[in-house]
């Protein structure tokens, strides 16, 4: 019964109600503290509130920076912010409205915004206007582009001073290039940062196409543009042009017909050879681009080979091909176990950390790309259980999907991972680790179920009730438990697991 | 200059092997004045034995707490052993290292055995530097709040330093530490303790927080305590509008900091399941 002494770790109550409310409380502490509020805190407010997904919230972050009578409204660097943080809650409307209403009141948009608008009318399936942005800021040239540019640095520079570097280059990102410039450059330029900005223009655009959905679009526009005269400087561009061949070959059915995606695979391959022989250079992003491009449209095996292909190339192999290669294999674990070696050896052979990898190479060998949420009904055994607790415990009618299980050699090889990640204390993630806790009860190992579970309490990270049903059912096998102690436990996850997110939210924490 | 930077980090390793066989030896080496240096010496910045020495920087540090790590309020793992007693424990067998008790309930024999605010400084610093390694965030939030609410300054540093410019380097410190934390996308558990030294709504100053550390200034080099204490209300009430201005904006920085780093904690990459 070692389980019923197991408890999680209490986590700072801030942290235990959430990080955004953490940052909220921080916030009014500096307002209680008398500390001024400025555009950087409405900033980082804004940002942190986006994870909300609440357009109410994120607004009231906007209206911090104006309850203290500071220019947000007009100020790009926030409101660029505000948009991708509308933009990823998916309220495009609000996004072009507040754009809209801060235009009015006297905004000058520099290209970081710009971008974000492209972005936010590409999302709201507006590819004309976004196209049409790209043009208006195209035409308007270098001039105004590159001094509206310097003037965002500027203020990206303040904030690097501050020392929260991550939050001006974070918000800004790849959006601080200029696109009139880029497109001059594009056309005419031979300055290679020019081109690198150009090359960052279009990709913007290809990826508004992108995530409009309408991927052709993004393959018929960058037609238009080389035959303008654009040569691009990098690999970029046909990066995104593969994801964008790949999702438009996956809308005709290539992801489901074995037909299509023949074909698909075929158009992939002429559509990188293309590329390499017109001079653009192979490197890892290309190739993590087509292998990724590979998974999508479903060809696995397609992906692995390509990785493969890296020696061939002249690729050296880092970190995000390894990562493109996994998560191909974790479209269809079954697919190349191979794989999995060819990450450890590229890896061992490159002298690449699996420190940030670790966490998918687990996940990949323990073949769970999908694992059960305690939101799903819980897995059960083919117990035959005493039909007094089974009629209390009520299991649900419908059978749960059956998850992959991993071999005992694939398990040895997770697990081995996770004693790694634990010696040099790499990041794994909670559903990471409730993975491996359910994969060592199915297959009977419960020791190390055992320390994986003191290794989550150490770490603050509840295993879930999915997972903890796994390691009763393991107990009752292994005799620990007996089958009432089963039935009862059993019966108090289906209640709970009927329980809605919120009730359920910190329970999982008292009930073990 | 090569061949310095190697002859430091030859003296260095002398250093901690005398230092290793004279603590096996019995000798009381565990003193405030030696640990401190000797932490110092390991997390010079940017030396090339830096990320190599700072565990052993960070077991200084652990040895002087007297209590366990686990299980434990983090404040009352440097608060004196003593029953009722909440003074900062400072005193301690220098053959252990273990910081036990207060001045008023020291043994005869102990003598000051706990770091001074510049090597816990610079301890947390190497911390955050080295922060690929979760835990090492987690160690610097605890090194922070010890300096926020126990560390006392050297005397020498009370001697020549500034109040303001003190508190000044503890604030960029905390920004860069939730600068670390963002990248990291992690907020370690004891993070938001650091909260009111970092606003300032207790007053607190690090190294000055307590009327405990006030009094023991005259224990660390002052003239008398109340030549500290007055030192310590001179520099307040003596600073410029424009000193005063530069602190709240340090403070306002080191806040913008955490709230993002608030935003980014937990962030896992769209793939994770």
């Amino acid at each position: 019964m070692r389980l019923i002494a197991y408890q999680c770790s209490p986590r700072h109550p801030l942290l235990r109600t959430g990080e955004v409310e953490a940052a909220w409380h921080a916030h009014r502490a500096g307002v209680t503290a008398g500390l001024p509020v400025d555009k950087y805190t409405v900033t980082a407010l804004v940002a942190a509130t986006g994870r909300t997904r609440d357009r109410a919230r994120i607004l009231a972050a906007l209206a911090v920076g104006i309850d203290a009578q500071l220019p947000v409204r007009t100020d790009p660097f926030v409101m660029t912010s505000v948009l991708k943080a509308l933009m990823l809650a998916g309220e495009h409307e609000a996004a072009i409205d507040t754009y809209e209403r801060a235009l009015v009141e006297g905004m000058r948009p520099t290209p970081a915004v710009t971008n974000a608008l492209s972005l936010v009318y590409a999302g709201a399936g507006d590819i004309e206007r976004a196209t049409a942005l790209f043009e208006t800021a195209r035409e308007r040239g270098a001039a105004g582009g590159a001094a509206s540019g310097a003037q965002d640095n500027a203020s990206g520079a303040q904030y690097n001073a501050s020392g929260a570097q991550d939050n001006a280059s974070g918000t800004e990102g790849p959006d601080g290039v200029v696109l009139g410039e880029a497109a001059d450059s594009a056309l005419s330029s031979t300055d290679p940062s020019r081109g690198r900005d150009a090359d960052t223009a279009v990709c913007t655009l290809l990826h508004a196409c992108v995530r409009a959905g309408a991927p052709s679009r993004a393959l018929a526009t960058y037609e238009i543009l080389a035959a303008s005269g654009y040569v691009p400087s990098g690999s970029s561009p046909h990066a995104v042009l593969l994801a964008a061949a790949a999702d438009a070959a996956a809308a005709d059915g290539a992801a489901h017909y074995a037909e299509e995606r023949r074909s698909a695979t075929l158009s992939l391959h002429r559509l990188f050879d293309e590329a390499i022989a017109s001079g653009v250079p192979a490197d890892s992003r290309l190739l993590s681009a087509l292998v990724g491009a590979f998974a999508r449209i479903g060809d696995i095996p397609a992906a692995l080979r390509a990785a493969r292909r890296a020696d061939e190339l002249g690729v050296r192999p880092d970190l995000q091909l390894l990562r493109a290669v996994l998560q191909a294999y974790l479209r269809a674990p079954s697919a190349q176990r191979d794989a999995l070696d060819w990450v450890t050896c590229a890896a061992a052979a490159h002298s690449i950390s699996l420190r940030d990898v670790v966490d998918l190479l687990v996940r990949a060998y323990l073949g769970s790309a999908t694992p059960r949420t305690s939101a799903s009904p819980p897995q059960r055994s083919p117990l035959d259980l005493p039909s007094s607790a089974r009629t209390s415990a009520s299991p649900p009618s419908t059978p749960p999907p059956v998850s992959h299980q991993p071999s005992p050699t694939h398990l040895d090889a997770a697990l081995e991972l996770f004693e790694r990640s634990r010696r040099h204390e790499w990041p794994l993630a909670e559903q990471t680790y409730r993975s491996l806790l359910s994969a060592c009860s199915r297959l009977n190992r419960l020791p190390e179920a055992i320390v994986l579970l003191e290794h989550m309490e150490n770490k603050g990270h509840a295993p879930g009730l999915a997972a903890l049903d796994d390691v009763m059912l393991a107990s009752h096998r292994a005799g620990d438990i007996d089958d009432q102690t089963l039935a009862l436990w059993l019966a108090g996850s289906a209640e709970e697991t009927q329980l809605l997110p919120e009730d359920r939210r910190g329970r999982s924490h008292s009930r073990s | 200059m090569l061949k310095d930077l190697a002859d430091l980090d030859s003296d260095l390793q002398r250093a901690t092997m005398l230092f290793d066989n004279g603590t096996r030896s019995g000798f009381e080496l565990h003193d405030r004045q030696t640990v401190s240096m000797l932490a110092r010496a390991y997390c010079v910045p940017h030396a090339v034995w830096e990320r190599r020495e700072l565990p052993r920087a960070l077991h200084l540090f652990e040895t002087m707490l007297q209590q366990p790590a686990d299980g434990v309020p983090l404040s009352h793992r440097w608060t004196c052993e003593a029953v009722k007693c909440e003074l900062v424990a400072r005193y301690g067998d220098a053959n252990s290292g273990v910081a036990r008790a207060c001045i008023e309930h020291r043994q005869p024999h102990e003598q000051r055995v706990d770091l001074n605010t510049e090597s816990v400084l610079a301890i947390a610093d190497s911390a955050v530097q080295a922060a690929d390694a979760p835990s090492h965030l987690e160690r610097a939030v605890q090194l922070y709040l010890y300096v926020a609410h126990a560390a006392v300054r050297s005397g020498q540093a009370l001697e020549h330093g500034d109040l303001d410019e003190q508190l000044g380097v503890y604030l960029a410190a905390l920004t860069r530490l939730f600068g670390a934390c963002s990248a990291a996308r992690q907020l370690p558990q004891h993070t938001m303790l650091l909260l009111p030294a970092l606003v300032g709504s207790t007053g607190a100053v690090p190294g000055t927080s307590s009327l405990d550390a006030v009094a023991h200034r005259a224990q660390d080099g002052a003239a008398s305590s109340s030549a500290a204490v007055g030192g310590l209300v001179d520099a307040v009430l003596g600073a410029t509008v424009d000193e005063r201005t530069r602190l709240v904006q340090r403070r306002r920085s080191a806040l913008n900091a955490l709230i993002h780093a608030c935003g980014r904690a937990g962030e896992v990459e769209s793939d994770c399941v």
